[in-house]
């Protein structure tokens, strides 16, 4: 199971979760996109890597050592071609 | 018989035969016509049927909802662990994915928008331990109240400890 960690506006890092349901019509990148803020960067992970009962604020990644994977999207929602998958989906 | 007697023999058979499948083509046409009419008043029954307005009482009946009251829908759901060890989402309807943004803050991020930002938020969560320690809602600040097209953000007051899922549910 992947996830996704962003750094946030306030320099925190943050966990996305993504669920099942985008994944059976959406990539991990394509829900990255949508949903870490615009502009900042992110790196999908395996969740087994998250050390386990640690709060999320002890979470740091070294930008220089490990490059994002990619950076958040202007928009908070999916293209229109990845929406009518859903759509289908969704019948 | 004459050769010229053959031939106008000949031509009025020829005109005798055009005729009769000039005729059959005419009964064969009237045919599928009268089926494609057929067709299209079964569609429009059809249509008519499926048609129906909001709230209307076939649809209340198959959802067991009785009385005069109207019904909403839920346009959105989740129910997610305690995001600490390890992080899961149990089940969802139009969500994407949920954020853990700080310790008890999450966001809800939809897959389909809502049509505007006044829709309602119904949160629940299980607990073990003392109930009143807990508490949830929907964050605000001075300056925003979380609530977009896109997302919401809500929050577990007392962070992580002492409750294993959260439910949220958005109406409109």
């Amino acid at each position: 199971m992947k996830v996704v960690i962003f750094k946030n506006v306030d320099n925190k890092f943050a966990v996305i979760m993504p669920t099942q349901e985008a994944l059976q019509f959406a990539t991990i990148e394509q829900i990255a996109e949508k949903d870490v803020p615009a502009g900042r960067p992110y790196w999908i992970v395996d969740a087994s890597l998250l050390p386990a009962d640690i709060p999320v604020e002890a979470i740091y990644i070294d930008e220089n050592a490990n490059p994002p994977h990619g950076f958040g999207g202007e928009s908070n929602e999916f293209p229109p071609d990845v929406i009518q998958k859903y759509k289908e989906m969704s019948k | 018989m004459s050769l010229e007697s053959q031939v106008a023999q000949l031509s009025q058979n020829v005109g005798n035969l055009v005729n009769r499948v000039a005729t059959q083509a005419d009964t064969w046409n009237n045919m599928v016509q009268n089926k494609i009419n057929e067709l299209e008043q079964w569609k429009q029954n059809a249509n008519s049927q499926l048609n129906f307005v909001a709230n209307d009482p076939k649809v209340k009946t198959a959802l067991n909802a009785s009385g005069d009251a109207p019904i909403y829908a839920c346009r959105a759901w989740v129910n997610f662990t305690d995001m600490t060890s390890p992080p899961t989402i149990r089940a969802s309807g139009n969500v994407s994915s949920v954020v853990m943004e700080t310790t008890g803050i999450y966001i809800i991020n939809f897959i389909t928008a809502m049509p505007d930002t006044q829709y309602a938020v119904s949160l629940s969560f299980s607990s073990d331990s003392d109930v009143s320690s807990n508490a949830l809602k929907v964050i605000e600040d001075s300056s925003n109240l979380y609530m977009y097209t896109t997302s919401v953000k809500v929050g577990v007051l007392q962070g992580h400890g002492g409750w294993k899922f959260l439910s949220a549910a958005i109406f409109r």
